[in-house]
């Protein structure tokens, strides 16, 4: 059986004539895992979705979802989803939603009660359950919206801004229900702007800009990449510390600064360094290269004073897609 | 088969709980229950009909209200005259297009409709089951109000008189014809008040236009007879006039035909309700109460001309009273004329084309609704 519970290929999406929210779309999500879409506004993640959910026809492009084709609406059955900015009707109360949608999902109704008090417990809406809609704060209704997406216990769940109007606490909780699925066997996809939300939880990303997926993968690869160890460096002999460096790594280092006063290099064709002021830089993540370095430097004599590791997080790693392709 | 049926319950109760909470559901029905309970107030003896304890027969006589029995009292004129034609198709009626109004905006505005639409049903299945859930409001209301009428009838006039129900069916009908084209605007669309104000004012065209053809008809059944009468005569007639009207009266049928026939719809309540022979009975009576009044005019001015008249003076006034009571018998025949003309046509022909009408607004809204991105 195969491990891609959803796999698209160029979803284009066209409203109008001068809109165009997707433009080729290719995106995997394996079974089983917490899948993160990011992106600024505009970039098409919640169209995306809503393509998914049915919401939203394609203008092009096709995929598939839990093994049926985009679109089918059969498979519904095993999908749960919570919208943006839904909409409850204000007459229901909490129980009456979750009862209302589990027919609409065609959910088994043998022992649907059970469930839904189950799934109140969950979201802690246990008290607050038969009151009306019209009366609960933006963070409830936002509990009893991650109920009726879990309401017919689907496989795949689609979070759309799943922790808008919640409060710390909220969060956690959130985050803690949103493992436990996880663990349960569930696919999770999150849309959602905040990257330190999704990077505590989330297994793998895709990050959309102007309808394109500009990266994605493994949150640990995609930033790794940004991780680098920084080394201040001193020569008691009084020479310039980093003609010392240079001589001791064969003359790699670039004779003039650059235009930012830095100079750079390339370590064994491993990793790429730079002197920027009075530090080295190495661009890596890896302690056996970061060892290698400090043993050629303690060859020359020179004093390591200090070492700093800069672990990148997921919104420097998003500032730096985006905000770059921004400004192209 | 389970699945829809798990749907349609869903989307009932919600209806249910929709109109439970709003406060015109309850004010119609309220309404509805002081209608019936004042048809309740009502009562006969012999050939007299009593409000409480206050003799109304003339009141009613002088609208033009005829019966024969009690029954047809009580179920052609204080159930299908004024319960069915003027509350339920009236004034319940306007209350209901505004109820009802605000129901397809309401699930087709945003975050509301993604959480329907995302789930394993086709969107015509959930468009058809919303626009039959909605139908609700008036289904509740006219069978509570039919019901409490068939019991007041029943006891008031020993009369069990299961016809008073199709009216149910009927109405149904009747408000769909109009609901569609706010659906219709819902779905394209259209905000809670664009969609109860164009519905409304669709209702009032509809409703000019039946009043008009309803005239036309009356004057031209009118001509008809007053042509034929000059053959009889062999006297010269104008046939512009004639032509004319039978122009406008073309004219009128020829738009009426795409739109429903919501009066026409009404009326076979009435074809349930009264049969031929009775209508044919109730018309003797009409003419005999003609004849009564101007009888009774002519006594009149008999006592109060105290002097003899001459024999030219007699033949002017008899003349004058015949000519008022002909024209008496005639708008009475007349009005029966128009009521067999109504008659003479197939109930496949009224709802058929009402239906032709309903189904085109209908799929034209879903084939929207199920290319629409929300």
């Amino acid at each position: 059986m195969t491990n891609i519970c959803i796999d698209l290929k160029g979803i284009h999406k066209q409203f109008g004539r001068k809109v165009t929210a997707l433009q080729g779309v290719d995106i995997q999500v394996h079974n089983g895992e917490i899948f993160g879409l990011l992106g600024p506004n505009g970039a098409g993640k919640s169209t995306l979705v809503k393509i998914m959910m049915t919401v939203v026809r394609p203008t092009a492009g096709s995929g598939t979802i839990l093994g049926k084709p985009l679109g089918d609406k059969k498979v519904l059955c095993h999908i749960g989803y919570l919208p943006e900015h839904h909409r409850f009707p204000s007459y229901m109360t909490g129980r009456q939603v979750l009862q209302f949608y589990s027919s609409l999902s065609l959910a088994k109704q043998e022992g649907l009660s059970e469930r839904i008090d189950q799934l109140l417990e969950m979201v802690q809406m246990t008290e607050a359950c038969d009151r009306k809609i019209s009366g609960y704060s933006k963070g409830m209704l936002q509990r009893v919206g991650l109920a009726q997406a879990l309401v017919a216990d689907p496989d795949l769940l689609m979070l759309d801004e799943p922790t808008d109007g919640l409060d710390p606490v909220g969060r956690r909780n959130f985050r803690d229900i949103v493992v436990r699925l996880k663990n349960e066997g569930k696919t999770i996809i999150i849309n959602s702007h905040l990257l330190g939300e999704l990077e505590m939880v989330c297994d793998r990303v895709a990050i959309m800009n102007k309808g394109i997926v500009k990266k994605q993968g493994l949150i640990s690869d995609l930033t790794s990449n940004q991780s680098y160890y920084e080394l201040s460096i001193e020569n008691p002999n009084g020479k310039e510390w980093w003609k010392v460096v240079d001589e001791c790594f064969g003359k790699i280092f670039e004779s003039q600064p650059n235009a930012t006063g830095s100079r750079q290099a390339r370590f064994k064709n491993k990793f790429s360094m730079e002197i920027v002021d009075d530090h080295l830089r190495l661009d890596t993540d890896q302690i056996d290269n970061l060892q290698e370095v400090i043993d050629e430097l303690r060859r020359a004599n020179l004093n390591i004073c200090e070492i700093k590791f800069n672990k990148s997080s997921l919104e420097d790693f998003f500032i730096d897609v985006v905000g770059q392709k921004q400004g192209d | 088969m389970r699945d829809n049926i798990l749907i349609f319950k869903a989307f009932l109760l919600d209806s249910y709980r929709e109109l439970n909470a709003k406060k015109m559901f309850w004010l119609v029905l309220v309404g509805s229950a002081l209608v019936a309970m004042v048809f309740a107030c009502f009562s006969i003896e012999g050939e007299n009909v009593f409000f409480f304890s206050y003799n109304c027969t003339s009141v009613l006589e002088s609208f033009g209200m005829q019966f024969t029995t009690p029954e047809i009292f009580f179920k052609d004129i204080l159930f299908y005259q004024l319960g069915v034609d003027w509350w339920l198709t009236f004034f319940a009626m306007i209350l209901a297009i505004v109820s009802t109004g605000s129901i397809m905006p309401d699930f087709m505005s945003q975050g509301s409709i993604d959480l329907s639409i995302c789930r394993p049903v086709s969107r015509t299945k959930l468009f058809v089951i919303k626009y039959f859930s909605g139908l609700l409001f008036v289904t509740l209301q006219i069978t509570i109000f039919t019901f409490i009428c068939f019991l007041i009838i029943g006891f008031k006039a020993d009369s069990w008189e299961l016809g008073l129900f199709s009216s149910i069916p009927l109405i149904v009908c009747f408000f769909s014809y109009f609901y569609c084209v706010s659906f219709f605007l819902a779905v394209f669309g259209r905000g809670t008040l664009a969609c109860i104000i164009i519905t409304l004012l669709f209702w009032a065209l509809v409703g000019g236009l039946n009043v008009t053809h309803e005239v036309l008809t009356f004057l031209k059944v009118d001509e008809e007879r007053a042509q034929t009468r000059a053959e009889e005569r062999g006297e010269a007639f104008s046939n512009e006039d004639f032509e004319m009207l039978a122009k406008t009266y073309n004219i009128i049928e020829s738009i009426r035909f795409f739109l429903p026939k919501s009066s026409e719809t009404v009326h076979l309540i009435r074809r349930c309700l009264v049969n031929n022979a009775e209508l044919n009975r109730e018309q003797e009576k009409s003419k005999k109460a003609q004849e009564e009044v101007w009888g009774r005019a002519r006594e009149m001015r008999d006592k109060r001309d105290k002097k003899e008249l001459s024999e030219k003076e007699k033949k002017e006034r008899d003349t004058y009273f015949d000519d008022r009571l002909q024209e008496g018998l005639d708008i009475v025949d007349i009005k029966y004329g128009v009521e067999k003309a109504k008659r003479d046509q197939s109930f496949f022909s009224i709802l058929g084309t009402s239906f032709v009408f309903e189904f085109f607004i209908l799929g034209l809204a879903c084939w929207k609704f199920n290319r629409k991105d929300f």
